[in-house]
């Protein structure tokens, strides 16, 4: 053909030869531009025919769909979409080469694509017709939007945890400290409308002090901030309605995408921790003060008592002087006037003076021990207890009592206190033994934890009258005797005092005995 | 001033004890004359020769004073206190003669200066025995402190 034609026409073959190369030439290098586009190309790019069949593929829908080229070429482009799109895509394809125009990336259908290996991840795709002599084809720009998927849904996620929170948020901007946002919680928080502190500054939500105007308040804060970065404070807030309250806020740094620079402040609304740590401190000052009151209610009715039983004992011992002076004076100067029954009645009047004057005196010193201040600190009580018995030995040397007492028992508690126990319980024993010939008085201490551990059990022991165990617990009454006087004088009132010391060291005393068995009594510390 | 003449002043307002004392006293021979005054005012009236002893002749002073501490008028300790403040009664011997065994009130007399401290019993029969003691002591055995001009 192209034979013939140069035999009519020779002058025109050169430059139509060239021009035709050029156009050959200008076909390729376009193509080549093509290519690079298409295979630079960040996104997938997939052109198809009228049918649907694949024509072009980039090398990013290789990667992306984990298909290699040849597997794709002249295959229809649904089989890159999951079994459930294909019909409606297919449909939609069609529908748009009948009726073209480019829709931009963005403007999607909620699509996932299907790679090779069967699992799906989340696209948008774009489409634009291209209209050649060897027909219409479209190109379809694929984006893989997994990530973005993803960073929305945090958002999102973010989004509903902001404005659901209890703790109310707000945002503000660091370079002209306003308020760029606050969730629903800060604003209730505040007392503000809904978006009615975008834009405010910061600082009219900070209640001034006597020292500082709010706006003081607020750029120390800001200082403090810009130095460490993040911190925490207990700020003194003020509401839209004029209402001071305090809360706890938790506020950092933050590169906002939109805002900028911008302090993120967490509050937490401490009003009711505060009021009720107000309340507790004003109850404790209140029950100092009351604790204070009643010991000084306290001292003074242990004055009042003092002075009391003091005059009492003294008011009541004149007199008993004079009945017994007087009646001694009787006896020395009328003896021969007076008949043996007189003089037995004047001595008995005398006895029953002294006894009078010995309960005064054991009353007295059972008020004395009631009142005494105690003093804990470590005392030997078998030193205590040697003592004692030989002061009682001494009243009357010719007795012959066996005392024993274990060595080394010790305990905590007031020295003279315990003296007066030892004195009272001792003194029962050597009292209640005084009609045996031989006595055995013991002082011990039992220990059923193993060695003396503040749990010991002390004792004195005779074997004397002892008592009868039905009426043990009346024993420690105040004036209670299980003898009566001619047997045994006394007056009934050391085992209450007995009783009182030991309680007020917290322990517990106790009696065991048998008539003529004699008697043990235990006490704890 | 007679060595012989002995002087105790009593200051004790029970009419009681004031019987009781002087017989305990002088069941004992001690040939010591016993001054009573029934109150403090009294007694410091004695001593320093005012009110209704103003004229006697001071020079004559008891051998010992035998003093109850609860009193009308002017109370014992002040009695003690003043007579230890005045240069004519500073060393005069004076014996509290009291019913309270307090230790308060024993520390108190002490430290004001008495010389001694002895408490009242209620027995007739001891009190007497301390009386004897009382009188054999500060009587007979004591010294009393020179008159120095």
């Amino acid at each position: 053909m192209m034979a013939i034609r140069m035999m009519k026409d020779t002058g025109t073959l050169r430059p139509m030869l060239k021009a035709k190369r050029q156009r050959r030439q200008k076909k390729t290098q376009d193509d080549i531009r093509f290519r690079g586009l298409l295979e630079s190309a960040p996104d997938a790019i997939v052109i198809f025919n009228g049918e649907g069949d694949i024509e072009l593929i980039n090398a990013q829908t290789e990667k992306l769909f984990g298909y290699k080229r040849e597997e794709l070429l002249g295959r229809k482009v649904e089989m890159l979409l999951p079994g459930r799109f294909r019909k409606a895509h297919s449909r939609h394809r069609k529908k748009y080469v009948s009726n073209p125009h480019v829709q931009p990336i963005g403007f999607s259908l909620e699509l996932a694509g299907r790679r090779k290996d069967g699992s799906e991840f989340p696209i948008e795709i774009s489409l634009s017709l291209m209209e050649t002599a060897d027909g219409v084809f479209v190109t379809s720009i694929i984006r893989d939007v997994t990530e973005r998927k993803h960073a929305e849904e945090t958002l999102r996620l973010q989004s509903v945890i902001v404005r659901k929170m209890a703790e109310g948020v707000c945002l503000v901007s660091d370079r002209d400290a306003r308020i760029v946002y606050a969730n629903p919680k800060f604003e209730s928080m505040f007392g503000y409308e809904a978006g009615e502190l975008i834009g405010k500054p910061v600082h009219i939500l900070n209640y001034p002090t006597p020292a500082n105007s709010s706006e003081t308040v607020a750029a120390e804060i800001i200082d403090v901030l810009k130095k460490k970065g993040e911190a925490s404070f207990e700020i003194h807030n003020v509401k839209k309605d004029g209402t001071p309250f305090w809360s706890r806020a938790n506020i950092s740094r933050f590169e906002h995408p939109q805002f900028g620079t911008v302090w993120v402040a967490v509050h937490e609304d401490i009003t009711e921790r505060k009021r009720i740590e107000e309340q507790i401190r004003i109850l404790n000052e209140e029950l100092e003060q009351r604790v204070q009151r009643r010991t000084a209610q306290l001292e003074a009715a242990n004055k009042e008592l003092e002075a009391f039983s003091y005059s009492v004992s003294h008011d009541l011992s004149a007199p008993l002087r004079s009945i017994d002076g007087f009646s001694q004076i009787l006896l020395e100067d009328y003896c021969d006037q007076l008949d043996d029954q007189g003089k037995d009645y004047l001595q008995r009047v005398r006895a029953a003076t002294q006894r009078m004057a010995q309960l005064i005196n054991d009353m007295l010193n059972l008020s004395r021990v009631t009142r005494a201040e105690m003093r804990r600190e470590s005392v030997d009580l078998s030193t205590l207890a040697r003592i004692v018995a030989a002061e009682l030995q001494q009243t009357a040397p010719e007795r012959r009592v066996e005392f024993v007492i274990a060595e080394s028992i010790t305990a905590i508690g007031d020295a003279r206190l315990l003296r007066v126990v030892l004195e009272n319980l001792l003194g029962n024993a050597w009292k209640f033994t005084s009609k045996h010939p031989g006595a055995r008085i013991e002082f011990g201490a039992l220990h059923p934890n193993g060695a003396s551990d503040g749990h010991s059990i002390y004792f004195v022991r005779d074997d004397g009258a002892g008592f009868d165990m039905a009426f043990a617990d009346k024993m420690f009454g105040v004036f209670q005797r299980l003898h009566d006087a001619s047997e045994f004088e006394g007056t009934g009132i050391g085992l209450a005092s007995v009783q009182h010391i030991i309680n007020r060291h917290g322990g517990r005393v106790w009696a065991e005995g048998e008539v003529e068995r004699g008697a043990t009594f235990y006490f704890t510390l | 001033m007679s060595h012989r003449h002995k002087i105790i002043l009593l200051v004790e307002d029970n009419p009681d004890d004031i019987a009781l004392t002087r017989r305990a006293l002088e069941r004992n021979d001690f040939a010591a004359e016993v001054v009573v005054a029934h109150d403090g005012a009294q007694a410091l009236d004695y001593l320093f020769a005012t009110g209704s002893y103003s004229g006697r002749d001071t020079s004559m002073m008891p051998k010992v004073v035998l003093l109850d501490l609860k009193l009308p008028k002017i109370d014992g300790l002040e009695v003690l206190s003043r007579l230890r403040n005045d240069e004519r009664t500073k060393n005069l011997p004076v014996v509290i003669l009291s019913m309270s065994n307090e230790e308060k009130d024993i520390w108190r007399c002490y430290r004001l200066g008495a010389n001694s401290y002895i408490r009242k019993p209620v027995d007739f029969v001891q009190f007497s025995e301390a009386m004897q003691q009382f009188g054999r002591y500060w009587l007979l055995l004591n010294e009393a402190p020179p008159k120095m001009s």
